[in-house]
């Protein structure tokens, strides 16, 4: 690995919360703690891949043309199946809270 | 129970000579999920109604002279990360509560068509994430041999449901063993089909590449006939394969004289059980007098294989657990005003911990400054375990390895450390990284009376030889279940 | 200093499939909201994709079309990004392993025809549309799945652009490729055709890039070439006040003229790519790509030069009538028909499409046939009919139905060759312009074109305009 990592040297606070940033986790305090050591720890464990000559692994034979789809329309299934697990739905669309888009400040863009 | 056929094939053979009829098959079954299921915590969701109109219908057609298939009758589990359409699916998740899928997947298609009645959904670790069932939101379940101990996992549940006398056959899946190591711990047959053998439309995914929806059973011949229920190429599943013949466990009935089994013998070292050692032996002895040459083979150190499969299985989750985000199914996380924060507290609030850990650890390893070193990396180990094993295949027709390094543990002993969960599937790995099958199966049971394990692997296309020789190994007998 | 600009297109051509990329699903644009999903594109757990067949026919008609490389082996990667109208937290999409590389596209420019280099062409699944709150008290978004999934080719090119004039002629130039290999309609207006931009300046003959903006929301030819001209202003404003450019996705505001930067969630982003594990390499059979290069049309380039040589129209006909396939196939079917090819080309170019056009009719709904439109050009072609007459003719074709030479028989629309009668005409018609009949001859010439113009409206346009115009001046000159 280029980042070598070891027990005494588990993610940063910063790393984990840009990782639940990245994954839209929202983590508690405690729960933090324990995934910046447990996953600290794994990855610590992955460093054995450092040893594994990947090298020598020879090209698999070229594999037949694919199965593919043919462009042949069939129904789906109805709206009333497709929203029946919605939490939120107008009885036409799925609903979400809105996208936020943060206002541009005066100035930006310029 | 008492009398009762404890086989799928002598249970069809029953119902094919009119010995048996439907309904009195079934309702035992459903009599021992009221009294144990709550014990054993192994079905979440029971269909007792519909188990019952279902064994009436076929009971109707075989008076008309019919027989739906070669699974007429069997009652048999499915695990609850199986879609079954109309029926609450989970996955073993909170975020999955409530949720009833629109569609049924293809294997569970198939099973019906057989004649099987499935009478419940399996508990599992949540996302089949675990090798305990103890991950499940919806509370662990229980080994039937000992119930202070785990039935392993994922397909925990299953496991708990065939060995606790509550179903004769179950569907699991297998992402890194999910089906082979309930079996050591519980004395069952689990096949891992090769990947793309069984079509994996409406299995919940985990780890796409390596996942297989797999059968369990009590015998080689119960899995075999459950295997060919529902093998076979799906359109809905691109990763799905043309196969062969059907597995024929019959054809195998002479002693598999010439076979060779390579024992990647540096495994059997370090932390290996006592009791699984001997098992072991016992069943290398047994296959030697049964005819088969016993080879020592040499494989990858198995903690590669480990290391491999974290990291491109979490890569893998990490991408398909992201769909669960409370816009179009699940419970929603109440009282957020932007979408993001929606997100992120639906998703806070649905995952447990195992889940969160392998969600974050398989972001990490795709995201920038860290793909190279570990997603990409581990992609080239794979190939090169790939051809590692492919080079023994040169001289040995399957591989023969204990399941797992111990039987089964108490629960609680290994959650606080999510590595030694992970050593679990120290042995099981490597099939699903080539994408070989492999067949779990019991050889004994311990002094305390718990179930040991033993597995053969590979080669591609080998689900019959496989099957075949666990089947002489077994001789069609399952091992007794527990008392309870 | 001078500066030049540096301009690369990122297209994405929806396809013209029946079904969605990845699911049976009617690709059906226009149907009411969530009704053309499944299981598949609304990303429910267990569900998988499996590629259409013609999606990947399309992607490989337009490489051969281009001179593009097609990739017997590409493969498939899944793009991580969360978003209401991405219902599985990813696009699959291609990424190390495209299935089209390289190829070149022509465009037409002032300073004659250049080639735009391309990178790649990418298949990929779209997303469905959210519907944002119009007004600032509602909270939610709206959701409807049924574009989520549809097929769409992704063309990327080579920066070779330098001015919104070149950027506007290279898209005007994919749509027309794009149509004719019936590919994609190609329809900005109904989002069939999008477009990002990236765009950098730097000081004139400096090889090195600046760095670039890009820019989003340009959904028609004008406003690509509007956002480019004002970027371009803006960043060179930048540089010319020593400040620096930077690197930032901008969303563009028509109503403003102007670009914005974007500093909202969607501009920044780890996408985390890797291959799609439920997807197989997309491995081609070479024959089946042989037999696509097989089945394409002609490209317009070629086509046009084929009119000029086979026919003998001039140039600019051909170019005009190569504008589109269907337009051209028109006009070969009338051309094939008719004595005069250039008259062919003069009916169709210029008298049937600016009909069509003032009816709102696209050249494959034209009711007129091509044998009744060539019977018309021989009626031309003999002198029987004058242009206002043809045109008369024409809309009544067009109206009615009727063949040209029913309309003119039963409206009598003959033109007058005869002496006697032309001769009545435009001794009646100087008997009532007494002054513009005094104005000729004290040397206003000019006048005489409103004459002329009068007598073919007294003549219901039938009189045969030299023969008519010989007399006029011959009976002005006379003295009365």
């Amino acid at each position: 690995m280029s980042r070598e990592r070891s027990e005494d040297a588990p993610l940063s606070a910063e790393e984990i919360g840009h990782l639940c940033r990245l994954a839209r986790l929202d983590v508690t305090p405690e729960e933090r703690a324990a995934l910046r050591c447990d996953i600290g720890c794994i990855l610590a464990y992955m460093a054995c891949l450092d040893e594994v000559e990947t090298e020598i692994a020879p090209p698999d034979p070229p594999p037949p043309p694919s199965r593919l789809r043919e462009d042949e329309p069939r129904a789906g299934i109805s709206r009333e199946d497709a929203l029946r697990n919605a939490p939120a739905h107008d009885g036409k669309h799925f609903c979400v809270p809105a996208v936020v888009r943060r206002p541009l400040k005066r100035g930006e863009g310029t | 129970m008492r009398g009762a056929p404890g086989t799928v094939s002598a249970l069809t053979a029953a119902l094919r000579n009119g010995a048996l009829r439907l309904p009195e098959v079934i309702e035992p079954y459903l009599d021992r999920i009221r009294k144990r299921n709550d014990e054993l915590g192994a079905l979440l969701h029971v269909f007792d109604e519909g188990a019952r109109s279902r064994a009436r219908e076929l009971q109707r057609r075989l008076d008309a002279g019919d027989w739906p298939g070669p699974l007429t009758g069997v009652p048999v589990a499915v695990k609850d990360n199986i879609s079954l359409a109309g029926h609450p699916t989970t996955a073993g998740s909170r975020i999955l509560k409530g949720f009833r899928p629109v569609y049924t997947a293809t294997a569970v298609e198939r099973l019906e068509a057989s004649g099987a009645i499935v009478i419940g959904k399996a508990n599992l670790d949540e996302f089949a994430m675990g090798s305990s069932n103890e991950y499940s939101a919806y509370g662990a379940a229980r080994n039937p041999y000992d119930t202070g101990r785990v039935p392993g996992g994922s397909s925990g549940g299953c496991a708990a449901a065939i060995a606790g006398g509550l179903a004769l056959g179950a569907l699991g899946s297998d992402t890194g063993g999910s089906v082979r190591q309930p079996a050591a711990f519980c004395g069952l047959v689990a096949l891992k089909p090769q990947y793309g053998s069984v079509s994996r439309y409406g299995l919940i995914a985990f780890g796409s590449s390596l996942d297989q929806i797999a059968p369990m059973a009590r015998t080689a011949r119960d899995c075999a006939a459950l295997y060919n229920a529902i093998r076979g190429v799906d359109p809905h599943d691109a990763t799905s394969r043309e196969d062969g013949a059907p597995v024929d466990v019959e054809a195998w009935s002479q002693p598999p004289r010439d076979v060779r089994l390579g024992v990647p013998r540096s495994w059997l070292a370090a932390g290996l059980d006592a009791d699984v050692r001997a098992g072991f032996d016992r069943c290398c002895a047994r296959f030697a007098k049964l005819g088969a040459r016993l080879v020592d083979v040499a494989l990858p150190d198995p903690s590669w294989a480990v290391a491999t499969y974290h990291i491109l299985a979490n890569a893998e989750a990490s991408t398909n657990l992201a769909r669960y985000d409370g816009v179009r199914y699940g419970p929603r996380a109440a009282g957020v005003a932007s979408v993001d924060v929606l997100y992120a507290a639906t998703r806070g609030a649905g995952f447990g911990p195992e889940v969160k850990r392998r969600i974050l650890l398989g972001t990490y390893v795709l995201s920038a400054g860290y793909r190279a070193a570990y997603y990409a990396r581990a992609a080239r180990a794979r190939l090169a375990l790939r051809a590692a094993y492919a080079e023994v295949l040169q001289c040995v027709d399957a591989l023969l390895m204990p399941t797992t390094p111990t039987p089964a543990f108490r629960l609680g002993e290994k959650l606080g450390d999510p590595l030694a969960m992970y050593l679990c599937d120290v042995f099981t790995i490597g099939a699903n990284l080539t994408g070989w099958p492999a067949v779990a199966f019991p050889v004994g049971r311990n002094p305390a009376g718990l179930p040991l394990g033993a597995q053969l692997c590979g080669p591609l296309g080998g689900e019959d030889l496989l099957l075949g020789l666990v089947h002489r190994f077994d001789g069609g007998e399952p091992l007794p279940l527990p008392e309870g | 200093m001078t500066y030049e600009a540096v301009i690369g297109l990122e297209v994405h051509a929806q396809l013209k499939t029946a079904t969605k990329m990845f699911c049976a699903c009617p690709a059906a644009f226009e149907a009411p909201p969530n009704s053309c999903v499944c299981p598949v594109c609304l990303g429910h757990p267990g569900a998988l994709p499996v590629a259409n067949r013609r999606a990947a026919e399309l992607a490989v008609r337009l490489g051969l079309a281009v001179g593009a490389t097609v990739r017997a082996h590409s493969s498939w990667a899944r793009k991580s990004y969360f978003y209401p109208d991405l219902p599985k937290g990813y696009q699959i999409t291609q990424y190390a392993e495209p299935i089209v590389t390289g190829g070149a596209l022509e465009i037409e420019t002032t300073e004659g025809s250049r080639s735009i280099r391309l990178v790649r062409m990418h298949l990929e699944e779209d997303a469905g549309r959210s519907q944002h709150p119009e007004r600032s008290g509602e909270r939610t978004t709206r959701v409807d799945f049924n574009r989520c999934g549809t097929p769409l080719l992704e063309i990327v090119s080579v920066p070779d652009l330098r001015t919104p004039g070149e950027a506007r002629a290279y898209l005007v130039r994919l749509k027309q490729i794009l149509q004719y290999c019936a590919v994609s309609d190609a329809d900005m207006e109904k989002g069939g055709l999008r477009c990002d931009v990236n765009i950098s300046v730097r000081p004139a003959g400096e090889e090195r890039l600046g760095t670039p903006a890009e820019l989003k929301n340009l959904n028609s030819f004008r406003h690509v070439e509007r956002a480019l001209a004002a970027e371009i202003t803006r960043q060179v404003a930048r540089l010319r006040r020593g400040e620096t450019v930077s690197r930032e996705t901008r969303r563009w505001d028509p109503a403003g003229g102007r670009t914005h930067a974007m500093r909202d969630k969607e501009a920044e982003h780890d996408y985390r790519y890797f291959p799609e594990p439920d997807l197989p390499p997309l491995i081609l059979d070479p024959d089946w790509i042989a037999a696509i290069e097989r089945s394409l049309p002609e490209m317009p380039d070629r086509r046009r030069a084929r009119l000029v040589t086979q026919y003998g129209i001039r140039p600019y006909d051909a170019r005009l009538l190569t504008a589109t396939r269907e337009l051209a196939d028109y006009f070969e079917a009338v051309a094939a028909r008719a004595p005069d090819a250039q008259i062919a080309a003069n009916l169709v170019g210029s008298e049937l499409l600016g009909l069509l056009h003032e009816h709102k009719l696209e050249v494959t709904a034209c009711p007129i046939r091509p044998q009744a439109l060539a019977d018309l050009a021989g009626l031309r072609a003999k002198g029987t009919l004058s242009s206002k007459l043809i045109k008369q003719v024409l809309a009544e074709m067009l109206a009615s139905g009727e063949a040209p030479e029913a309309i003119i028989r039963s409206r009598g629309w003959v033109q007058v060759e005869d002496d006697t009668q032309l001769r009545a005409w435009v001794i009646a018609l100087l008997e009532t312009h007494p002054q513009e009949v005094a104005d000729y001859r004290k040397g206003k010439t000019a006048v005489l074109e409103f004459l002329m113009g009068q007598l073919m409206k007294r003549s219901q346009g039938r009189a045969h305009p030299e023969i008519a115009r010989a007399l006029l001046e011959e009976l002005l000159g006379a003295k009365p």
